[in-house]
């Protein structure tokens, strides 16, 4: 068992409190899980109470993970200034915290009603996002879970209690502290910040390699890649900077035809990452041959020659960790997933020189997968 | 330094003016965090109809503003390890540093492009046109603009706050020249710092600052009168090609000077949580629920002597939407109960807080509320005191003036 793991520092003006479960019970169904987290924000046992000490808070979120889901409750408390009250609070705002766990939450069937055909109309506005269904259907860590609608609306009450209560009894687990380093940690002991983490495997569910669909409001093209198990932070920027090199060589390459699309970095495990590049609707049909060719054609030279833009974005996204509290958390989740230590997730890293060429080669484009508008043979019917 | 606790919310703020002219303003605080804005008093909203006898066109400071910071400085900035960003409002122009590590060698560089700016016509008209390249128009941002165009009969703000490509032909090199020597002088800047520092190290290191000092301009302020009873068009409807539904309904305010008259500093205390208490009441989310609508924007806009507060939504029917929001406009002061004003405006305070622990957000904030010469904490105290009796005061006195609505749609084929 581990201790709470902790970030220390004084930018937000508050402190962060994470748990986090992670769910391969197959008695946990998807819907449960998903209006559960949804449920929970807006419907606690200490919603009011803890807001009464000093505006406290608490996140509640479900999504991919792994072979399975991982749930997240996250505690919100802000610094106090009186001195007499900063244990205090922090100490009754935990006890509120785990009171969640143990009570839930007041039956409330209107508003669960309600929320249910909120979660319902959300859905079917990001349904038809191309990005979206890769991400879900590549079951990549923290994307978005896809749920069966008439399932979710099926949940009961006694549902959601019962998911709670299995959530309570996961062995695998972590918990993270983010704010002020306090002369004593007094949930040191806790047992409900126990960690029992386990390293968990990564499946993939793999997709055919292109699919084809006239609903989807936007197109998506993703690659997978494998590399040398990341170890250490250092391993972890290197990695980071030739991956954002690889997405600068493609928009560049891409740039050159007028086209453009929008990239995101998804490291998913100490040796696979997947890089997706979002297109406007079209676009990736329309100029599909110029595209996979530039996709499977980019050269060490082209990347190498982004190397340098790549390290400046990666130092840029340092301040942002000091700037934006929810860039802090996704960073610390992610250096826990890829189990590096994460005290050093401020770290300068102003070292970093062009001088990583030779990691270049470590990184091998496993497959590719695209989402597109329907066939020209489609079209013509 | 004269040093000001404003609000006693622990956050200590350093004001000088130097010889030079230069406003600095220091608020220090423990980060690791560095950051510093470079403060224009000038944005879209223009005070003069001539600088040295020549006329400044509307979008003039944006397309400095854009020079100033061009690719090119922003990559020679960022590879000291500074973020950098620059903004246009209505009333201020200003440029952001971040960075873990000192921030005097990337404010130089900026400061060296301003001192150094090639302004010929080719440079002029070359930006122009990458601009034009860029410029896509945004359905809300349009709906917006065309509300405080109909809003205000003679004031500049009908301009709005989007640049056109009509509006960038219009503007001449002579101008732009003039504009840059009145308003990017070092006597007209203000300086922001945050961060780990000491009133002492910020002005060593601001000895280290290459300022641009130019010719001394004359200028003719820009005088108009404005009926602020009326509005120009009550309703509008722009028809687009490819749009969805879209409504944005504007309120005009009276004159500042009045507003100050009738209401004193509580009117800016208002500003910062009216938008809350409107789109967090349980009607309004009812409201956008049974019309399937949604609020796209929200936003006041201040300008020298105006004001506006816009709502802007997206929705399936125009004429529900309207009669609803009508309905909780006029109703909205009796739906706002003594537990949800509380609520909010405590929220506000506690928001406020997590944003004084950091440097980057609590120098946006100041930067913000500098141009009504109103430091942060200030506002943040005042919050925390508007009673809402008060508050409910001016909400009544808002909701009766005049207004204007705009509804965009799809041509019919």
């Amino acid at each position: 068992m581990n201790n709470i793991k902790k970030i220390f520092t004084n930018e937000f003006g508050q402190k962060v409190i994470i748990k986090r479960f992670y769910i391969d019970d197959e008695n946990i169904s998807k819907e449960r899980l998903f209006l559960l987290a949804r449920f929970l924000n807006i419907n606690n046992v200490s919603l009011k109470k803890l807001y009464k000490l000093n505006g406290s808070s608490t996140f509640f979120k479900a999504y991919n993970y792994s072979n399975g889901y991982a749930f997240e409750a996250r505690l919100f408390v802000n610094n106090q200034s009186n001195f007499l009250l900063k244990s205090y609070t922090l100490k009754k705002a935990i006890k509120l915290f785990k009171d969640i766990f143990e009570k839930g939450f007041e039956k409330d069937e209107p508003l669960l009603t309600r929320l249910k055909n909120e979660i319902v109309d959300e859905h079917n506005s990001y349904k038809m996002d191309s990005f979206f269904f890769m991400e879900s259907n590549l079951n990549l860590p923290y994307s978005k879970i896809d749920f069966d609608d008439n399932n979710l609306k099926n949940v009961s009450t006694s549902d959601l209690l019962n998911t709670l209560s299995l959530i309570n009894k996961r062995e695998c687990q972590e918990s993270i502290y983010i704010g002020q380093k306090e002369n004593k940690f007094f949930f040191d002991d806790d047992l409900f910040f126990k960690s029992k983490r386990q390293v968990l495997p990564l499946d993939y569910n793999i997709i055919d390699n292109i699919t084809y669909n006239y609903d989807f409001e936007n197109e998506t093209l993703a690659n997978a890649y494998t590399f040398k198990s990341i170890e250490n932070m250092d391993d972890f920027y290197k990695t980071y900077v030739i991956l954002k090199a690889i997405c600068n060589a493609f928009e560049n390459a891409l740039a050159d035809f007028l086209l453009k699309c929008h990239s995101t970095i998804r490291i998913i495990s100490k040796n696979k990452a997947v890089i997706l590049y979002k297109f406007d609707l079209g676009n990736l049909y329309k100029n599909s041959s110029r595209i996979i060719a530039i996709n499977n054609e980019i050269s060490k030279e082209d990347i190498e020659k982004s190397i340098s833009d790549s390290i400046r974005s990666l130092k840029l996204s340092q301040i942002s960790l000091n700037s934006d509290l929810s860039t802090a958390i996704k960073r610390a989740l992610l250096l826990c997933d890829l189990d590096l230590n994460i005290d050093n997730i401020f770290a300068d890293i102003s070292y970093l020189t062009d001088d990583i060429y030779q990691k270049i080669d470590d990184i091998k484009k496993v497959n590719s997968f695209a989402i597109m508008k329907g066939r020209e043979e489609d079209d013509k019917e | 330094m004269i040093k000001n606790d404003y609000g006693k919310l622990n956050t200590p703020i350093y004001e000088e003016k130097q010889k030079s002219g230069l406003n600095v303003i220091l608020i220090p605080k423990d980060s690791t965090l560095n950051t510093a804005i470079l403060y224009i008093p000038q944005g879209f909203y223009l005070h003069d109809e001539e600088i040295n006898n020549s006329k400044i066109s509307f979008g003039c400071p944006f397309l400095l503003k854009e020079m100033i910071l061009n690719d090119e400085t922003k990559k020679r900035i960022e590879e000291e390890g500074c973020k950098v960003q620059a903004v246009c409002k209505h009333s201020y122009t200003y440029y952001k540093f971040e960075s873990l590590s000192k921030l005097t060698a990337s404010i130089n560089i900026l400061l060296n492009r301003i001192r150094n700016l090639q302004l010929s016509d080719e440079e002029v008209e070359r930006y122009k046109k990458i601009i034009m390249s860029k410029n896509v128009y945004d359905d809300v941002l349009l709906a917006k603009d065309n509300v405080l165009k109909n809003l205000f009969i003679n004031s500049p703000m009908k301009k709005g706050s989007e640049i056109k490509n009509s509006d960038l032909v219009k503007i001449h090199l002579t101008e732009m020249k003039k504009f840059l020597y009145k308003y990017y002088s070092i006597k007209s800047m203000t300086l922001f710092v945050s961060g780990n520092y000491t009133p002492t190290a910020v002005i060593n290191d601001i000895r280290r600052l290459e300022f641009p000092v130019f010719p001394i301009t004359s200028s003719k302020e820009l005088k108009f009168n404005e009926d602020y009873s009326n509005v120009c068009e009550k309703r509008d409807v722009l028809y687009l090609d490819k749009t969805s539904n879209i409504l944005s309904l504007g309120i005009k305010f009276l004159s500042r000077k009045e507003l100050f008259e009738k209401y004193g500093e509580l009117i800016f205390a208002f500003y910062e949580i009216v938008k809350n208490i409107i789109v967090e009441n349980d009607k309004f989310k009812t409201m956008l629920r049974e019309t399937d609508s949604k609020l796209l924007d929200f936003d006041i806009i201040e300008g020298y002597e105006d004001t506006s507060l816009i709502m802007t939504f997206s929705c399936v029917k125009f004429a529900s939407l309207s009669n609803r929001l009508s309905d909780f406009l006029s109703t909205l002061e009796k739906s706002i109960s003594l537990k949800f004003y509380n609520k909010i405006r405590k929220d506000y305070v506690n928001r406020a807080k997590n944003i004084l622990a950091n440097p980057s957000l609590l120098i946006d904030n100041f930067a913000r509320l500098y141009a009504d010469n109103l430091p942060y904490t200030y506002i943040v105290k005042k919050v925390s005191l508007l009673a809402k009796t008060d508050f409910i005061k001016i909400l009544s006195g808002i909701l009766s003036y005049p207004r204007s609505v705009t509804y965009l749609q799809q041509k019919e084929e």
